[in-house]
């Protein structure tokens, strides 16, 4: 017996690596995609897909042949599986996305609708849901933001990913948006999801060159832009800068942020926002008509001023608090009346009533489309001043004295 | 019957072992959508009451096997085919189960591999073990909690640092009311995983601490129900209830959305890992107890039809369902329509029948 | 061959036996003594006269081997003595009379024996001692005299610590007892010793402690000892592979030291230490897994840092086993657990790489191998530089030409020290074993099948036993108050004696399962009181231990 299962055992250990290792794939077998870039084929109908492919070699190996860093492919098809495989007639490799850090949609198609999109990244397993997506704007496709070349760092997709949270942590006007967000955002009732905006700053043909990058003022580099709003799986519309810092205000996803104001017989003063908080309520006083009202508080520092005024004196402070919460309402009205044009509620006020009242939102679910662009939102900042960095008076001030 | 004994810990451990093994990975209890946590855990204590009811099987006879006594209280024709019913419910279990395993691995990392290889692997580590004894696969189990344990908590905190978890999303609590959660705990979660525990019953007469014992199966139910409520709660958490509602393997997902400073990415094998040992002493336990049940009823020696029983698993295994929807559909149905029959009716007929024996028994030992 | 060759000569040895007795007659004795070792020149015969110059003195010879006897002391204590005797008491006394004078009245010798059988002088010759022979004495007075050269006490090769004794047990079994009598200085501490092998009659002994060490497991003991049928013991291993509990694993499941020091302190904690004459290395049994990831120094150092010494050992241990085979996994199958900046570094240094990483892994591991089998085999001097030509000029030799990835290399260079950073060698062959059996699993299934293969690993680790002891105990099965010293090491003061074995002993009771392993023998009862607590210098003449050997002739 004992014999016998050895011998099954020994028969099956031979065949195991007779059959061949199904799934091993070498690296150097694999082209490994950055980032995904999906445009509306010329005549409209078809996909365009491209793939940015890093060349490992010329990033760090010892065989580069002094080309681009990364690569992009693009093939057509009526799907992006489709388009995905026939991009195996110009890859030699193994197209492998799992390391993919951005997707890149073109404002064109964004307009027709991604929710085809949105299901292939979804179902993909080898996709990762925490890739960023991106609309291209101004015209660019999204084949021209993978084609890009950048100073820092050698994989565009990645740079641009790091952009994106770079500026969401430093300036405030765009934040990290992945795959599962979109997602999510586009089956709250109406509502949709806000995907970041990318442009081409300068020439979109130079910035695919390498030459692009010999020169200390590149002739053309990808940036952030501002937030485009989506109701349902459509591109409705694009915010300002200014409403995109006040969109980051009301959903609390803020970090940093400057705010200038200008007090009356005063200079400018700049200050930043150190940290911020932001809660929603819905209130019910009147049943049908609920009122948001959204929280703020915010510390900040003040940074800037061309000004003569004291700030060891805390009523000057305060009266600088005032001024600073009149800035912020300023900007978060001014993203909530553009959401309530375009009808797409994308604070998800609606999911903070079904949270917070759970049977009155099943009333009034069925007219939260006409509710929406009515609604009733009261705004409640309170920032305080934390300090002034290094000096309480500006030098102006002895100036002034004499 | 082999003489080996285990200790109420490693009994603790296969029991946490065996309901954590698919039900941590799977889709669990998500028709009840955002309230699936509590679906899980009034399945728990349903649970936890049909343990009770199994327990007070086994210590009615505490050194026989369901096979034996179902044969003493039912007389030797019904009892026989009670005990041969199990057994081949558990056969099918164990051939379930390794689909389930085979095709987590098949469509999370082995995408090309041919699914028969994958569960003959499987197989072939089952039947290694097996081949050793049920106290070698209880202590294997008690160590191998660790590395599970080891995995968790890797992955706990992963999660909690890289800041995806949002609680709010698993807010309103019951909102559309009990009803889906009722349906959901009758549908699905008192029978798995906690209702097929009713399997251990095979196993327990090689408990070497009677009491003990069954406090510490009681005690792993609460536990594997605290920790897949949790996990229930946490996948909705990180993805919100609309993605894990639809995926396969949420807590897959779930994982694979957890990154920390682009350097620790992509963790979801760690996951893969935990269902590969959770799946194994499923497939292990349910496997044993119909290999032990079969040799009992037949009298064949345990290690001589241990073979043969595992090919019959293995293509059975593969001939249970031809795509992954039937799968999981025949095995919802059979979850609510066949196994009620298995966990709690025939118990609950075992437990009558030992009930009158016993009073019958000590009628006669006082007269 | 060894066996082979020594068969042929154990038959002769055999055919003429056809005399047991001493005979009085000395010029018979002695010609059969010349005739039986062959004319061996180093056999030396000294005839002497009792009594002197006496009418009739009594003629007498002591019988030697050069080689091995200690000259000074048979010239000393054996033939002055013998020269000085009182010529009336030589006159006067009959022979039996006589032969008890001499005995206790004139050798000045602490070790003196009566012998009557012809083996038990022949056995004595060989083992160094003196035999003295009286014309019309049926018996034979042996003196210990055993000497000869052997290496003297030096640092141990092996297991080498930073703090801690620097002895190492030595070739001579006697010199190896005093190392451990030296260090227990209790009338607890027993002493059994046999002659293993039918030609080399090696000493055995077994050292444990009365009262702490499990009788059972003694017993156990002995019986397997005493069912070895061999004809020749070389070194501990041969002893190891006749007793252990058989099981088909690479793992060791008795350990193994040079080393006093830990082999007092197993006594100490219950374990039986058995002795082998020509090795320094002893067994100590039963064992498990946790104790070869000890060193003697985690108790010279502070418990903390002994714990993460012990720490970093499994670690090691892990990574021994599965370091190449999770590059494989993840450079093949796993691609996306790889952090993006190293997967770019990687796929850099794989491009022009001809081999699969699979069969790149295997080439190195089995090159690492081999330069390591090479340095340990080469003479000391050039084992050195094997290493620089591996090393340096092979690893980065490959590099350069491009036909292995560095972080292979680096890999390999890894797994190889981690195996190196185990305190016990054995146990780091296993693991290197078991390496290959990993690194097959991960380049046809990915983690998949190193998950499944770790379930098998622990599985058997699960199913072996050493003596009864579960091998993993007492980690499964889980001994709450053994954990004191198993991964952690608790300062000495919290855990007394006796952590380790106690406890898993009284698991194994529990369970109760010794497993018998071949058959049992019945005498041992009655040896355990014939042999107790005798002094440790020399067991040559011990008609108990051998009788049982030649008793039962099936082999085994």
């Amino acid at each position: 017996m004992r014999t016998r299962g050895l011998w099954l055992l020994a028969i099956l250990c031979a065949m195991l690596p007779l059959s061949g290792c199904w799934d091993a794939e070498e690296l150097n077998r694999r082209a490994v995609v950055a980032g995904i870039g999906i445009d509306l084929s010329p005549d409209k109908k078809e996909y365009r897909v491209s793939y940015q492919v890093i060349i490992a070699d010329e990033i760090s190996g010892k065989t580069g042949r002094g080309g681009t860093p990364t690569m992009v492919y693009s093939a057509q098809g009526r799907s992006i599986m489709e388009a995905t495989r026939k991009v195996s007639m110009l890859v030699p490799r193994l197209v492998s996305t799992a390391h993919a850090r951005i997707v890149v949609i073109s404002e064109e198609l964004a307009r027709q609708g991604i929710s085809d999109i949105v299901d292939f990244l979804d179902r993909d397993s080898d996709i990762r849901l925490t890739a960023k997506i991106f609309v291209a704007k101004n015209g660019a496709r999204a084949h021209d933001i993978l084609s890009g070349l950048s100073a820092m760092g050698k994989i565009t997709a990645y740079t641009l990913a790091q952009k994106t949270e770079m500026t969401s942590k430093e300036y405030g006007a765009n934040y990290p948006v992945e795959i599962d967000d979109v997602i999510r955002d586009i089956l709250v009732p109406n509502s949709g999801p806000i995907i970041n905006g990318v442009d081409i700053l300068g020439n979109v043909e130079d910035v695919r060159k390498q030459s692009n990058l010999e020169k200390t003022d590149a002739l053309g580099i990808l940036r952030m832009s501002n937030i485009a709003v989506f109701r349902g799986a459509r591109l409705k519309g694009w915010l300002t800068e200014d409403e995109s810092v006040g969109l980051l205000w009301v959903k609390g996803k803020l970090n940093k942020t400057s705010i200038v104001i200008t007090p009356e017989e005063q200079g400018e003063i700049t200050l930043d926002v150190r940290r911020s908080k932001t809660s929603t309520q819905v209130l019910l006083k009147d049943p049908e008509h609920p009122v948001v009202l959204v929280k703020v508080t915010a510390q900040l520092s003040v940074r800037e001023m061309d000004s003569t005024i004291d700030l060891r004196d805390p009523a000057t402070l305060n009266e600088l608090e005032v001024y600073v919460n009149k800035e912020i309402r300023k900007k978060m009205k001014a993203v909530v009346d553009k959401a309530q044009s375009l009808n797409s509620d994308i604070f998800c006020f609606g999911q903070t009533l079904e949270r917070q009242h759970p049977q009155k939102w099943k009333s009034l679910k069925g007219q939260w489309n006409e509710l929406f662009p009515k609604l009733a939102v009261e705004y409640h900042v309170d920032s305080i001043v934390r300090n002034s960095q290094m000096r309480d008076r500006s030098f102006k001030y002895d100036l002034n004295k004499e | 019957m082999e003489t080996t004994k285990f200790s109420p810990l490693q009994f603790f451990s296969m029991l946490i072992m065996f309901q954590l093994g698919t039900a941590l990975v799977v889709n669990l209890g998500m028709e009840a959508r955002k309230d699936a946590w509590i679906a899980v855990l009034s399945g728990m204590i349903i649970g936890m009451l049909l343990y009770l009811g199994y327990a007070f099987l086994y210590t009615s006879f505490p050194d026989k096997l369901p096979t034996q006594y179902s044969r003493i209280l039912y007389g030797k024709y019904v009892g026989w085919l009670i005990g041969f019913a199990y057994t081949v419910f558990y056969m099918n279990k164990a051939s379930r189960d390794l689909m389930d395993g085979g095709l987590l691995v098949f469509a999370s990392t082995l995408k090309e591999t041919p699914l028969f290889i994958i569960n003959t692997m499987m197989m072939l580590s089952i039947v290694y073990v097996l081949h050793k004894g049920i106290e070698v696969l209880a202590r294997t189990a008690f160590i191998l909690l660790w590395v599970v344990f080891l995995i968790g908590m890797t992955i706990l905190l992963l999660v909690l640092f890289s800041g995806i978890l949002d609680f709010t999303r698993i807010l309103p609590v019951l909102s559309d009311g009990v009803q889906p959660v009722l349906k959901s705990v009758y549908r699905q979660n008192y029978q798995f995983p906690f209702g097929e525990i009713i399997c251990f019953t095979m196993i327990m007469p090689f408990l070497n601490n009677q009491k003990a014992g069954v406090r510490v199966g009681l005690l792993s139910i609460l536990l594997s129900g605290l920790i897949l409520s949790a996990t229930v709660v946490t996948t909705i958490s990180v993805l919100g209830v609309e993605i894990a509602e639809r995926s396969i393997f949420p807590l897959l997902t779930m994982v694979g959305k957890a990154s920390i400073a682009d350097f620790i990415q992509r963790m979801d094998i760690l996951v893969v890992m935990v269902l590969i040992i959770g799946d194994f002493f499923k497939i292990s336990v349910y496997f044993y107890a119909a290999v032990i049940g079969i040799s009992d009823l037949l009298q064949i020696p345990y290690r001589k039809i241990l073979y043969p029983l595992a090919l019959i698993v293995l293509f059975s295994s593969l001939t249970i369902a031809r795509t992954y929807s039937e799968h999981v559909k025949k095995g919802g149905e059979v979850l609510y329509m066949i196994d009620p029959l298995f966990y709690v009716i025939l118990p609950a007929a075992l437990i009558i029948a030992a009930l009158i024996y016993r009073a019958r028994s000590r009628r006669q030992a006082g007269t | 061959m060894l066996r082979h060759l020594s068969r042929g000569r154990s038959g002769r040895q055999n055919k003429s036996n056809e005399q047991s007795q001493i005979t009085g007659d000395l010029q018979q004795m002695l010609d059969r003594v010349v005739a039986e070792s062959g004319h061996s020149p180093d056999i030396v015969i000294r005839h002497i006269k009792l009594g002197g110059p006496v009418p009739v003195p009594v003629k007498a010879a002591i019988v030697y081997l050069n080689a091995l006897s200690n000259q000074q002391m048979i010239n000393n204590f054996v033939i002055k003595p013998l020269m000085g005797l009182e010529p009336e008491k030589v006159n006067a006394y009959p022979t039996d009379r006589l032969m008890k004078y001499i005995l206790e009245d004139a050798l000045s010798l602490g070790e003196t024996s009566v012998v009557k059988e012809w083996t038990d002088v022949m056995m004595a010759v060989l083992s160094g001692d003196t035999v003295l022979l009286v014309e019309g004495s049926d018996q034979g007075i042996v003196s210990g005299t055993a000497g000869g050269e052997w290496r003297a006490v030096n640092e141990p090769t092996s297991q080498l610590v930073v703090r801690g004794p620097k002895d190492s047990f030595v070739e001579s079994i006697s010199t190896n007892i005093s190392l451990i009598r030296r260090r227990i200085k209790s009338p607890d501490l027993w002493l059994e010793s046999m002659k293993i092998g039918s030609v080399t009659h090696t000493h055995v002994a077994m050292m444990y402690m009365k009262g702490c060490a499990d009788p059972d497991l003694v017993e156990e003991i002995r019986q397997r000892l005493k069912a070895i049928r061999i004809d020749g013991i070389l070194e501990s291993a041969y002893i190891e592979e006749f007793i252990q509990d058989k099981t088909i694993t690479p793992f060791p499941t008795i350990f193994n030291t040079e080393r006093p020091d830990v082999a007092a302190g197993n006594l100490l904690e219950g374990r039986v230490v058995i002795l082998v004459d020509g090795t320094p290395y002893t067994l100590i049994l039963p064992t498990v897994f946790a104790q070869f990831m000890q060193s003697p120094e985690d108790y010279a150092q502070r418990f903390d840092i002994s714990i993460l010494m012990r720490i970093i050992r499994y670690i090691c241990f892990v990574i021994l086993l599965l370091g190449p085979a999770v590059y494989v996994a993840l450079t093949t199958f796993h691609y996306e657990m790889i952090p993006t900046l190293l997967l770019v570094s990687l796929m850099a240094q794989r491009e022009g790489v001809p081999f699969p990483a699979f069969v790149e892994a295997v080439i190195m591991e089995v090159v690492f191998e081999i330069l390591r089998e090479a340095g340990v085999r080469m003479p000391r001097a050039i084992g050195q530089t094997v290493s620089i030509v591996g090393a340096l000029i092979l690893g980065q030799a490959v590099v350069e030409a491009g036909v292995i990835t560095p972080i292979m290399v680096i890999v390999v260079a890894l797994t190889g020290i981690a195996s190196f950073a185990l305190p016990s060698y054995n146990l780091s062959i296993a693991g290197r074993l078991f390496r290959f059996y990993f690194l097959v699993l991960s380049g046809l299934f990915g983690f998949y099948g190193i998950t499944l293969g770790l379930i098998m690993l622990i599985a058997h680790m699960n199913s072996i036993r050493s003596f009864g002891v579960p091998y993993l105990s007492p980690f499964s099965p889980f001994i709450p108050q053994a954990q004191k010293d198993a991964i952690l090491r608790l300062p000495i003061w919290m855990h007394g004696w006796k952590p380790l074995m106690s406890s898993s002993q009284q698991d194994m009771k529990k369970t109760g399962e010794i497993k018998p392993q071949g058959s049992a023998n019945s005498e041992g009862g009655e040896q355990t009181s014939s042999n107790e607590r005798q002094k440790g210098q020399n067991q040559g003449s011990d008609p108990e231990s051998r009788q049982g050997k030649q008793e039962e002739p099936n082999e085994n």
